[in-house]
């Protein structure tokens, strides 16, 4: 209940007037929906038992009046409602998305895509659904259970009391409805979405599956999984099984108590028939809210639970942000320093105690093996994180005193699997500055070996790539990603992994083109080609986050080392399991 | 290949949807999917005239109960109707419930069978079929195509039959009661039905406009949050804002749109029923009047009201299910009806032992019937045990002949031949499991790294696993890793490097202990460790066997037995590392430009 006030508060407080306005709306219109039966009432009672004809036009008219009426406040209440639920839609969407941008890595790294993207549409209109019309609602069969219940018990308190009864019941068994169903649905869509995923899969990899001859085992496990789609369809449709009986049953209840003894108390003059037909139409008039009241109560838990989980990103702060002191830099030089600069993730320590100087225009590369904290000390850099304990500096200021626009400004980043958007490679590459000319762009692409290959594009420069687009190779879209940020003239440049997919003499010919050549553009590169390595002014050598090794590429021996190590394992692999290897010369 | 897109343009949606219900093809074809259930569905349709039937006895009764036994001052038949009343409402309700439960239970298993024998067929079809048709669309046909057809067989037959029984019969009980009544109350039909096809075909349009909305504001999201590294480092946050806020306004105003169309049809359509009502009182109150009918019957005719209003609304919603689930069923027939290429035919020899010799005889291939020739008249001889390396520059047909070896493809002339036996006499399916295959970007499936080595096998014992990996020496490497051999290398087997999840396609493709190994070597680069792991288990992985790799490293060409120079469909160059570097041919140019360089 409290989250539901606070959403409330921050969701519709722009709207208070919206809000009220469609409210008296509701009411307005449920006031007129109980004038028929009693207009129905008063034209039986007066006009059809003593048989007077020319009475009925009256009532006839009265009743298109009130019909009238209550639809053109049902239209307003619509619109009104329906413009104040889409306006808390879109601006707290918006807020969600603009608060999104603002977290760090660290966020978006411990969370997954789908699960931000289901908060940002399902969830927002889940509550959307529920604060414009769930709570109007709410208020709507209030009203009119509360008017119908006084109205009956004014016309004959027993018969009221008598067939109203069974009714709260339908309002438990909804809800209870209600209750079982959701999660039963829920997991429906679960399966189905796990059975998307399997088909997926295996119609991407196809390949694989034709080639190893494994048809017969994939159809198997699609099965299985479409099995649980159709077992949880069928719990489902169980539960409604159980549970629309009920519910069509109770209001025969009431209806049938009316017909009985309303029908006797008609006969023993202490009710008119116009009466009799009112109650009848009464209680028909109550049966939907009961049935809504029971499903909106769980409809409000789940919209709650929605809200909460918008609530907990728009709440959550992000932990890389401008100090109050940080200050704009304003002439990068580009000297980096890493002073006994320590890292954890995931409880585990990913960089221990690195320390080191780059100086401005030094082509510096990191080389070690997979895992080795390479990527995460790269990623300190433009302050994707902050270390856990020591201080990173540029140009002898610590990081957390530089403006993070300023200081990712200087930096352009590369990585091994670039994100590209689905725009036309042009807009890709001058994506970090749009209004750069096509000389521009083409001599960046140009600076990373990719101007011949999109030339050579259906469209050129304007063909469109990625997802909605053509698919470019791994090579060209880390070539495009290249020249991206090589527009941007940084003053410091690190490729992490970033030409791994081109051939080797690409690679080198790239690095040798955009490194220190120009002396003045620091330089850091994560590759693993002695050829492109031998490029840099010193290695540095990382192993478990902390660096063993650094000096000229000719005087550390990163490459034997290595190989020495997989060498070493390979013969404990082998040496562990003697039986294995007998089998192997077997096969042999 | 490109992430798999699972989103319906709206005019794909639309369309000729309605026009399939009268192909008798397609129906046929679905209706023998149902046939299977056919008592089952006897039942539940039975079950619904009843429920229908009881759901229009509650007026009549009501009216029975007015003028027999309230005008009649009968307290016993006014009991009598009571309880007949009860009872009607108590079994339509139990039969509901059972009417619910069976619809469903059929529905269920016939989409079921229908999703599992599209799946089936699918995995049938040939590689051919998989590079003309985008994955995210056959994806489509599985799931959005099947779930469209379920919400036709579970709700919408069980929609139709109800509404048009309910509808057919009020009619009738209307006009039994009083012809002159029912006619003047049936004035209001004709305005109903134009107010409501109006209204479907603005409704139709206008959700169409919010579906293609949404999906624009999803895209804009999942583009931002991929990126999300992307946009900070260029700090684009506030063009990204601006661009979204954009999106998501066009979606606020599709949905607008909505709420006017719904906003003016739904108060109308009651406004409707009161105008109903009121010709009732109207004309009904001057024939009481005259004593032409009586009261309880004009009653009953207020009571029935709603059996009009409700159908025609729920009839009009089915408009709009048979005509996505119509698309859905031509697409998913479409894909019944493809067959498969004759390269996936089944049966014939079993490949035994086989040996491993590979000849080509005059192989020529080209990807469009008379278009350019990928490969032009090879011949060629592998002897069994043979390893050899092929070389060349990209678009030579190296992909293209190791295809043709895997049956992917049929040569357009010529012959491949397996141990002296035409490769088209094979079963294809015993001759692949003797092929061991190898990609450049090796395909993971998610799950674990043991999963992913036993794919041929999954219930093989661990043990069979660790020792393939150990022989292969790979194992340390394996078990190295935060969970050993459970760890999970999720979606694409992204939560590996590269060249972990080469390792794993070679302890794969070791595993399955084939007779022939075509390998397609990687380029991208792996730090010098895992490069040695690698040439270390590519060694182990061939041994014995009879190999054609797609060499891009030095090391593998130096230690083939054989190396083939492809340059434009043919072989252009034949011998060993020695030979052909003396020779000072196209295979000596490759050398010093692109081999070389490590």
């Amino acid at each position: 209940m409290r989250t539901l006030i606070r959403m409330m508060k921050i969701f519709l407080g722009p709207h208070k007037v919206g809000v009220a306005l469609s409210l008296v709306l509701a009411l307005a219109t449920t006031g007129m929906g109980m004038f028929v039966p009693w207009l129905t009432k008063l034209a039986v009672d007066r006009a059809l038992v003593p048989q007077r004809g020319d009475l009925v036009t009256v009532f006839a008219a009265a009743i298109v009046g009130v019909g009238l009426l209550r639809m053109v406040f049902a239209f307003c209440r619509r619109i009104v409602s329906g413009r104040v639920a889409l306006a808390v839609e879109t601006e707290v969407r918006n807020r969600l998305f603009d608060h999104l941008q603002t977290l760090g890595l660290d966020f978006h790294l411990r969370s997954q895509t789908g699960q931000l993207m289901s908060r940002a549409i399902a969830d927002v209109r889940a509550v959307r659904m529920f604060l414009g019309y769930g709570l109007i609602f709410v208020m709507t069969n209030v009203a009119t259970l509360v008017g119908v219940t006084v109205i009956l018990l004014l016309l004959q308190p027993r018969l009221a009391i008598m067939s109203l009864a069974p009714l709260p019941l339908i309002l438990v068994v909804a809800r209870a409805f209600s209750k079982r169903l959701h999660p039963s649905l829920w997991a429906i869509q679960q399966r189905v979405a796990e059975l998307t995923a399997v088909a997926e899969e295996r119609i991407m990899g196809i390949g694989v599956i034709k080639a190893f001859a494994i048809e017969h085992l994939q159809a198997e496990a699609f099965e299985a999984a479409s099995d649980r789609i159709y077992r949880q369809n069928l719990e489902a449709a169980a539960i409604k099984g159980r549970y629309v009986p009920l519910l069509g049953m109770l209001p025969s209840i009431s209806l049938m108590i009316i017909l009985f003894y309303g029908g006797r108390a008609v006969i023993a003059d202490q009710m008119t028939l116009g009466s009799l037909v009112a109650f009848n139409g009464y209680v028909m008039l109550l049966i939907w809210p009961m049935r809504m009241l029971g499903m909106l109560v769980s409809w409000g838990e789940r919209a709650v639970a929605s809200g909460e989980r918008v609530l907990e990103i728009l709440e959550e702060s992000p932990t890389v942000r401008d100090s109050p002191r940080a200050s704009a830099l304003a002439a990068v030089r580009g000297v980096l320093e890493f002073d006994d600069v320590s890292f954890e993730y995931g409880g585990r320590r990913v960089i221990d105690g690195v320390t080191v100087r780059i100086e401005r225009g030094e082509t510096v590369a990191l080389v070690g093996p997979t895992g080795c904290g390479k990527t995460t000390l790269a990623h300190l850099i433009p302050r994707f994180h902050d270390p856990a304990r020591g201080t990173v500096k540029l140009d002898g200021h610590d990081l957390r005193d530089i403006t993070l626009s300023s200081l990712r400004g200087s930096i352009g980043l590369v990585d091994q699997d670039p994100f590209l958007f689905s725009l036309p490679v042009i807009e890709n590459i001058r994506y970090g500055v749009p209004d750069a000319s096509l000389e521009r762009v083409e001599q960046a692409a140009r600076a990373a070996a990719a101007h011949d290959f999109i030339q050579a594009l259906p469209k050129g420069y304007d063909t469109t790539i990625g997802e909605r687009g053509l698919t470019l190779s791994g090579g060209q879209r880390q070539r495009v990603a290249l020249a991206r940020a090589l527009l941007t003239d940084p003053a410091i440049l690190i490729l992490d992994d970033a030409t791994s997919s081109v051939d080797a003499e690409t690679e080198s010919r790239i690095v040798a083109a955009i490194g220190g050549l120009r002396g003045t553009r620091t330089t850091v590169i994560i590759a693993h080609r002695p050829s492109t390595v031998m490029l840099a002014d010193r290695v540095i050598l990382m192993e478990h986050g902390k660096i063993s090794q650094i000096g000229p590429p000719c005087d550390v021996p990163w490459e034997e080392i290595l190989v020495r190590e997989a060498e070493e394992s390979l013969q404990r692999g082998i040496a562990a399991a003697p039986r294995a290897r007998a089998s192997e010369e077997e096969q042999a | 290949m490109s992430r798999v897109v699972t989103r319906q343009t709206a005019a794909e949606e639309s369309g000729q949807g309605l026009r399939v219900w009268i192909q008798k093809r397609s129906v046929l074809r679905l209706v023998r999917f149902a046939l299977k259930y056919r008592w089952q569905a006897l039942c539940t349709i039975v079950a619904m005239v009843a429920v229908t039937a009881t759901g229009l006895a509650g007026p009549y009764l009501l009216r029975l109960a007015i003028d027999k036994g309230i005008a009649g001052k009968d307290l016993h038949y006014l009991g009598g109707i009571a309880i007949l009343y009860l009872a009607a409402g108590i079994l339509g309700a139990v039969l509901n419930g059972l009417q619910t439960y069976g619809m469903n239970w059929v529905g269920e298993r016939v989409v079921r069978d229908l999703r599992d024998s599209l799946f089936r067929h699918l995995t049938s079809l040939d590689i051919d079929y998989y590079s003309r048709q985008r994955a995210g669309w056959i994806v489509s046909r599985l799931t959005n195509d099947i779930e469209a057809l379920e919400s036709l067989l579970v709700e919408g037959v069980a929609q139709l039959v109800v509404s048009t029984l309910t509808l057919v019969g009020a009619t009738a009980i209307l006009f039994r009661m009083d012809a002159h009544l029912a006619g003047a109350t049936m004035s209001v039909i004709p305005v109903l039905l134009i107010a409501t096809v109006i209204f479907r075909a603005r409704a139709s349009e206008a959700y169409g406009r919010v579906r293609v909305a949404v999906a624009d504001v999803s895209v804009a999201l999942q583009e931002t949050l991929s990126g999300i590294r992307v946009v900070q480092a260029f700090r684009r946050e506030q063009r990204g804002s601006e661009a979204f806020a954009a999106v998501n306004e066009r979606n606020r105003k599709a949905n607008m749109d909505t709420v006017y169309i719904s906003g003016a049809y739904f108060p109308g359509v009651e406004f409707l029923s009161a105008v109903a009502t009121a010709i009732i009182l109207l004309y009904g109150g001057r024939q009481v009047a005259a004593g032409q009918i009586s009261v309880g019957i004009l009653v009953a005719f207020i009571g029935y009201l709603s059996s009009f209003f409700d159908p025609v609304e729920s009839l009009s919603e089915l408009y709009n299910t048979f005509q996505s689930s119509g698309a859905a069923l031509q697409k998913v027939v479409s894909v019944l009806d493809t067959v498969p290429g004759d390269t996936e035919a089944i049966g014939g020899l079993s490949a035994g032992c086989l040996e491993g010799r590979l000849d080509c005889a005059d192989v020529s291939f080209s990807y469009d019937r008379g278009g350019v020739d990928v490969l032009e008249s090879l011949s060629l001889s592998i002897p069994q045990g043979q390893r050899v390396a092929l070389v060349g520059p990209t678009g030579a047909g190296k992909t293209t002949l190791a295809k043709l070896l895997l049956r992917f493809y049929q040569p357009t002339s010529g012959t491949v031949f397996v141990d002296g036996i035409d490769l088209r006499d094979y079963d294809i399916r015993d001759y692949r499991r003797h092929v061991g295959y190898v990609a450049q970007d090796p395909y993971l499936f998610s799950g674990t790294i043991m999963d992913n080595i036993r794919l041929t096998e999954p219930e093989a014992e661990p043990a069979r696993v660790i020792e393939a990996a150990t022989a292969l020496g790979v194992h340390e490497l394996f078990s190295n890793l935060p969970e050993g051999y459970e760890t999970q290398v999720q979606e694409r087997g992204s939560r590996l490097s590269a060249g972990e999840r080469q390792l794993v396609s070679f302890a794969r493709a070791f595993f399955s202990e084939p007779r022939i190994l075509i390998l397609d070597e990687a380029t991208s680069s792996v730090d010098p460790g895992t490069e040695h792991l690698i040439e270390a288990a590519l060694s182990r992985l061939l041994a014995g066997r009879t190999s054609l790799i797609i060499a891009h490293r030095l090391s593998t060409v130096e230690s083939s037995d054989r190396i083939l120079v492809m340059e434009a469909g043919h072989i252009v160059e034949d011998g060993d590392h020695a030979s052909l570097l003396a020779a000072g041919g196209p295979y000596a140019r490759l050398y010093r430009t692109q081999l070389r360089v490590p």
